[in-house]
């Protein structure tokens, strides 16, 4: 048939964040022999997981073209709220997992309305419902810690819960970017996000229901990262309100060294996935080196203005 | 017009913050009839196309489809009625691939609401043949892809699902000679299909060879019609850059 493989390069098929953390991998096991231990490895993939979902549904919004700012906020209020229903028995544990989730996904769906249906900025109308919800929710806990005194051990189990020996977040998280994945690259949805972020105007014209598509992806960033504070809930048993939620750069830094374009239309969940092993694995080698937390914030830092920088460079090899 | 018109539209205006698009249009397309639509820039054209197919909703005036009212809420509601439109800019998704633009909006899907990729390749690839056998490697995104290529998708896509009334904005203006000459050869065959195409062009020649009647619009008000039989190309001009025909008598 008419197509001719002629200018293609390895870049087309496997992100460049792929080769990143193949070779971030091979130097953390050169650097430590500690690196490869299998309690280490577990331990870089639980530490991303965390952000790493938070992240996977801001790609989904940011291939649609737009930011969500306000997931920091949601994961803080779906684990207060987590915490509040009182997973102490089996009934208000599946109440302490799907209450905050189906908050999140409306909050989201409110963001996505104002920014496809309002003709919102995406930026502004985030971080206007991240002071909502955080002034929200400080006010509802009066700025205490929450804490529930008696925890079901089902509830717990979300987060400690160790099927062969791997963490159960971390199982969910690839999971989630397994349907992702899917949904994203194979489904009528996933290609009408990609073609609202590539040109928002032709894809109305082309008769696509745009707010309902685009809200969609609002409600699903929303709806993952209040799973996050659920995770969180689950994780810790308490939480300081004023102390979490500063989850939305980590993951928007994830989101853009794994390659998603800050212009939409271009992105996919697994590298996603991969930028944040990168992400983990620089700072766990940085952790055993013992290197301070300023410093890895440094090399962090390196590591995506680098990044930002080959994509640039890469994206104008490519324009017209 | 002696029966209902496939498509009227009747006293359109349309007006932007301070700008008077349009004044008050009437303009009809009946089946198996090519309209051609032509003026200076600025004129009007575009906005006129754009009310055809639902983008923008007309300021006064109505839209009639086989005599009946209709009103557009979006492009969604004009292709609902059978109006396909080849829009100026061409109202591509950069980022995506040739079958996926051809598709835009009406993906083949399997079950569970997944994409039928294989056979919407395959389908976009005969239809963008059938417009340019040169037409290779489709299967990269449009960005990277010929002035040409890009309006060849546009036009495929176009003629590809039921239309009725085609709506053509300017739709040569990036092809060559032989490419042009196809669309030509396009727009006859479907006007012997019984389709309407309301024809944007600067070309007038082409305008004069292809169209069964001529409106030219100037400043957003239509100053004359005329049958390519029973005039000239530089009568045509005229009215274009003058709004009114020559003085009688003075025609070469
Ligand atoms: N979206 C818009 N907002 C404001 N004004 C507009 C808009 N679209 C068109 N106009 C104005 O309406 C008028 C007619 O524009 P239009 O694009 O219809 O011209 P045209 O006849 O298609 O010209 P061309 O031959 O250059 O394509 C112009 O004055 C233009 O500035
Ligand atoms: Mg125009």
């Amino acid at each position: 048939m008419s197509t001719r493989p002629g200018t293609r390069s390895i870049a087309d098929f496997v992100s460049p964040i792929w080769i990143v953390l193949v070779v971030a991998i091979v130097a953390a096991a050169l650097i430590s022999d500690r690196f490869l231990s299998p309690n280490n490895v577990l331990a870089v993939l639980q530490q991303g997981v965390i952000t790493g979902i938070v992240a996977l549904g801001m790609t989904v919004v940011l291939i649609g073209g737009q930011f969500d700012l306000s997931t920091g906020a949601i994961v803080m209020m779906a684990a207060v709220m987590a915490l509040l229903i009182g997973p102490s028995h089996p009934a208000g544990v599946a109440a302490a997992i799907v209450l905050p989730v189906l908050a999140g996904a409306t909050v989201g769906t409110v963001n996505g309305l104002a920014v496809y249906k309002a003709g919102a900025n995406s930026i502004v109308a985030t971080i206007g419902m991240q002071f909502f919800l955080v002034g929200a929710v400080l006010a509802a806990v009066s700025g205490q810690h929450v804490r529930a005194d008696d925890i079901a051990a089902s509830f717990s189990a979300l987060a400690g819960a160790r099927p062969l020996g791997i963490p159960l977040p971390v199982v969910i998280f690839a999971a989630l970017v397994a349907a992702l994945s899917v949904v994203m690259g194979k489904t009528v949805f996933g290609r009408h996000v990609y073609a609202i972020g590539g040109d928002v105007e032709a894809s109305r014209r082309a008769g696509i229901a745009v707010v309902r598509t685009g809200t969609a992806t609002f409600a699903l960033s929303g709806a993952l990262a209040a799973f996050s504070g659920v995770l969180i809930a689950s994780l810790v048993g308490h939480v300081d309100p004023t102390a979490i939620g500063r989850y939305e750069f980590p993951a928007l830094t994830a989101v853009v060294l794994g390659g998603t374009s800050l212009t939409g239309g271009v992105g996919r969940p697994a590298d996603t996935a991969a930028a944040i092993l990168v992400i983990a694995v620089i700072t766990n080698v940085m952790t055993i080196l013992d290197y301070q937390y300023p410093v890895q914030l440094l090399v962090q830092g390196i590591v995506l203005a680098g990044a930002v920088a080959y994509y640039s460079w890469r994206r104008a090899e490519f324009a017209r | 017009m002696a029966a209902a018109a496939l498509v009227e539209l009747v006293g359109i205006t349309r007006h932007f913050a301070g700008v008077h698009a349009l004044k008050g249009v009437d303009l009809a397309v009946g089946a198996g009839e090519v309209v051609a639509l032509v003026g200076h820039n600025g004129a009007g054209k575009s906005v006129l196309v754009q009310i055809l197919s639902g983008v923008f909703a007309p300021t006064g005036g109505e839209i009639r489809v086989a005599g009946r009212p209709v009103t557009f809420a979006s492009p969604a509601d004009a292709r609902r009625y059978g109006i396909e439109t080849i829009y100026q800019t061409l109202a591509l998704a950069d980022n995506l691939d040739a079958p996926a633009n051809f598709f835009l909006g009406r993906e083949l899907r399997r079950a569970f609401g997944f994409l039928d990729k294989k056979r919407m390749s395959s389908e976009a690839a005969r239809a963008l043949s059938d417009l340019n056998p040169n037409f290779i490697d489709i299967e990269r995104p449009v960005r990277q892809m010929s002035g040409g290529q890009r309006q060849a998708i546009a036009i495929a896509r176009a003629i590809h699902f039921d239309v009725k009334l085609l709506v053509m904005d300017e739709p040569t203006a990036a092809l060559g000679p032989h490419e042009t000459a196809q669309v030509g050869e396009l727009i006859a065959r479907l006007r012997s299909q019984g389709i309407g195409i309301l024809l944007i062009s600067h070309d007038v020649r082409d305008v004069m060879r292809l169209a069964d009647r001529i409106v030219v619009l100037k400043n957003g008000e239509v100053v004359g019609e005329v049958r390519p039989a029973d005039s000239s190309e530089d009568e045509v001009v005229d009215l274009i850059i003058r709004g009114r025909r020559l003085p009688s008598g003075s025609a070469a």
